[in-house]
């Protein structure tokens, strides 16, 4: 084989991977309703600033289905616009990203941050963190508060470099929703089975550590933001360690304990975790006055510009 | 360490880099070091298993050529047998056959205590025993020359992309590519980038995505599951273990490659066999070719006319099994192939070429009916007891309800798999397996950026590990 078309092969990896990549790039907010969220989050950041005091609600879908911010503010009353930022499927490890990157670091600050909590802390999803909320001088922190696998490093680093790897689980979904009938529905069943089989690892027997969350708390408190920290109700009570709350509250921060809320039973859920819009109007309602009452007495905290 | 790990593209290139600056000598000792490194990675403390097994075969194949009696010649061959069937049988099938007997015994009316162990069987000890076991068998039958540098033996036994899955390479064919000196050119690594980017597929792609609904189908319950669902589950089986297996073997063959050797093939697109005779020619080339070579022709082979012939091929089947791992499901799959094999000799084997000679049509169609014996044979192989077995066959026959899970199994064999085949089915036609290579640059480009695609975006979101590891 001459060394011409060696090269010719070469190249034509390179240029098929280069193509994909910037077809990703010029595409992602066509792709999914979530990625097109994620890129607007500079845009909310933006509008965020134009505000006299703004409140940020921060979290998933647990946060996105329960609560209704008009409605917020409306009932609570408290002279301050609120924003939302709640892209599926993501927990602690990308909201501090979020809060670093797109609010603190470019003094854009509100005067709290509410984030809705559930169950125990999940991991980091590396190519999550490197594809859309981290950036690349992030990743000695991420090290240091426990992303020290050397895979989930080097997933975290060629996300950051490909978009294609980065959104790969959302481009898989839809096509996979296009080409397979009930895809969604035999997925989670699978999964659903998978989880009841297997035995419980050692893993998810250890201590909870809450390097993270006070990581997190500090990074608040240290630029002037109230931290909130909903524990979001679910259909099936969970439990929270001690660990969660005395760190919580020993940064200076407030849990909303909204477990077992009252006024909300089981038939306002759509499905075992997310309220319907039933379960959202009580939760709203039950937030509204819990912040109303949790700002008014802390006048300490002024908004942080 | 996983081929398909970030962590292992990362030793990889750390190893290449540095071995692209050695001259030879050096090259083998890095590779040695690498090899018991990656090996170290999985349970460092199998390594002495290796090492020992490294110097008591080094020094057996010695003293068999320096010996001048046939008599100690066998010795000594005995010696590196006994070691390593003995530690493959004390890991792998020391509680399989201690259970079976105890169980004898208390149906006997004796009550005995027999001592079960806690053993771990360690990763590739079936490839690796088989391994050294062929180069004293060589020795001693003047087929290979042995080396005189314990080092470089010490590679032959645990070069790291063929250790723990194979395939298994005789002494006559790797030896020589570790004592002389290795050229690499660019044809090199084209093909070892086509046998990476195609073994990464298979493995990623086809048998990672079709794990779960394996899974899920021989984790329920019996009444839980309809007669098409099973062949849904079975028929995504015989896709998860091509693609876990000839996946595994053509990363080591392209990783090699980028490193001057030239690894055996292991597969050659298996699925379009029409006879049990060619799937074995086709299917695990390494592992069949030594059973062939070191067990069906010691014990006659097709010498002895028909039956000896028969019982001969039962035997190395059923042994085949049970290398595979120590429980009945794996016997009755040798068991099995076994009769196919009888049968397939009692009948076709004896028709002369011309009445061999059929249409493309009825060759497609004995393909197909060939692929549905063997994945009949996937069933016994997946199954976790012989009463499962028994269970969904029954039900196999007797339901045949057709749920929208079948309906959503069958879409997923389909895409995942049909463009593998389709792709293998040009590679059959064209009777060269790396026709891509010498394809029109546009071929190429189509299939690069489909296997780049799917291995960005399909590998599902909990990887495998390799299914034959625990062999």
């Amino acid at each position: 084989m001459k060394l011409s078309s060696i090269l010719a092969d070469i190249t034509i990896i390179i240029i098929c991977f280069i193509l994909l990549e910037l077809i990703i790039r010029i595409s992602a907010p066509l792709v999914s309703g979530n990625v097109r969220q994620i890129y607007e989050i500079p845009d909310v950041a933006s509008r965020l600033v134009e505000q006299e005091s703004a409140i940020l609600f921060l979290g998933n879908s647990l946060m996105g289905n329960a609560l209704d911010v008009a409605e917020f503010d409306k009932q609570a009353n408290l002279e301050v616009s609120s924003f939302k930022v709640i892209p599926d499927g993501t927990s602690l490890w990308d909201w501090s990203c979020i809060v670093k990157n797109n609010f603190i670091d470019k003094k854009r600050l509100p005067r709290a941050i509410i984030v809705g909590y559930a169950w125990r802390q999940a991991g980091p999803v590396p190519s999550r963190l490197g594809g859309f909320f981290c950036a690349a001088k992030d990743l000695p922190e991420l090290i240091d508060l426990g992303m020290d696998n050397s895979s989930d490093v080097l997933e975290f680093l060629v996300a950051k470099a490909s978009k294609l790897y980065a959104m790969r689980e959302t481009i898989r979904k839809r096509m996979l929703d296009i080409l397979i009938p009930d895809y969604r529905i035999y997925t989670q069943m699978i999964n659903t089975e998978r989880n009841k089989n297997r035995r419980v690892v050692d893993v998810e027997k250890k201590p909870e550590d809450f390097k993270l969350l006070s990581a997190y708390m500090n990074l608040l408190v240290s630029n002037n933001i109230k931290p909130v920290i909903i524990a979001m109700p679910v259909v099936q009570a969970y439990e929270l360690d001690e660990g969660f709350f005395k760190t919580v509250k020993n940064s200076g921060g407030v849990v909303l304990d909204y477990r077992e809320l009252e006024g909300i039973d089981d038939s306002m859920f759509r499905d075992s975790i997310h309220l319907n819009e039933r379960g959202n109007k009580v939760f709203t309602h039950h937030l509204a006055s819990d912040m109303k009452n949790i700002l008014s007495r802390d006048g300490s905290f002024e908004q942080g510009r | 360490m996983l081929f398909n790990s970030f962590i292992f593209w990362f030793f990889f290139l750390f190893v290449i880099v540095l071995y692209r600056q050695l001259s030879h000598a050096p090259q083998n000792r890095l590779l040695l070091i690498a090899s018991y490194v990656f090996y170290g990675f999985w349970d460092y403390r199998f390594l002495s298993l290796i090492f020992i097994s490294t110097v008591i075969d080094f020094y057996a194949a010695q003293n068999i050529v320096a010996a001048s009696e046939e008599k100690k010649k066998k010795q000594w061959l005995l010696v590196s047998i006994v070691f390593n069937l003995g530690m493959l049988g004390f890991f792998k099938y020391w509680n399989f056959f201690i259970g079976e007997f105890s169980e004898l015994l208390d149906f006997l009316g004796f009550a005995a205590s027999v001592p079960m162990l806690d053993v771990v069987l360690p990763v590739g000890i079936s490839f690796y025993t088989f391994q050294t076991m062929s180069y004293t068998i060589d020795v001693f039958r003047g087929k290979t020359k042995p080396t005189n540098n314990f080092l470089d033996f010490a590679l032959y036994v645990s070069f790291f992309p063929q250790l723990v899955a194979g395939p298994i390479e005789r002494s006559s064919h790797l030896l020589p590519q570790i004592t002389v000196k290795r050229k690499t050119n660019g044809h090199d690594f084209s093909e070892g980038f086509y046998h990476v980017v195609t073994g990464l597929f298979k493995k990623v792609v086809i048998a990672d995505n079709m794990a779960p609904l394996v899974n899920t189908i021989f984790a329920r319950p019996i009444n839980d599951l309809t007669g098409p669902e099973i062949i849904m589950g079975v028929y995504a089986f015989a896709f998860q273990i091509y693609g876990d297996f000839s996946g595994y073997s053509s990363i080591a063959k392209g990783i090699a490659h980028w490193m001057g050797f030239d690894l055996m093939w292991n597969f050659k697109n298996p699925y379009f066999s029409s006879s049990p005779s060619e799937f074995w020619t086709r299917w695990h080339i390494s592992l069949s070719s030594w059973l062939r070579d070191y067990l069906y022709i010691p014990l006659g082979g097709s010498r002895g006319g028909l039956k000896k012939t028969f019982r001969n091929l039962m035997a190395t089947m059923c042994l085949g099994g049970l290398w595979h791992g120590a429980g009945w499901t794996y016997i009755l799959w040798g068991f099995y192939h076994g009769v196919l094999l009888v049968v397939y000799h009692a009948f076709e084997g004896r028709k002369s070429g011309s009445e061999k000679n059929i249409g493309r049509i009825s060759m497609m169609l004995r393909t197909f009916f060939f692929f549905n014996l063997v994945a009949i044979s996937w069933l016994f192989f997946r199954a976790e007891s012989i009463g499962q077995i028994g269970d969904m066959m029954f039900l196999v026959v007797t339901d045949f309800t057709v749920t929208k899970f079948t309906i959503y199994g069958f879409a997923a064999i389909l895409f995942f798999t049909m463009p593998l085949m389709l792709f293998e089915y040009w590679t059959e036609r064209s009777g060269n397996l790396l026709v891509l290579l010498e394809a029109r640059w546009g071929v190429r480009f189509v299939s690069y950026s489909y296997f780049i695609v799917m291995l960005i975006v399909f590998p599902p979101l909990i990887s495998q590990e390799f299914i034959y590891f625990q062999f």
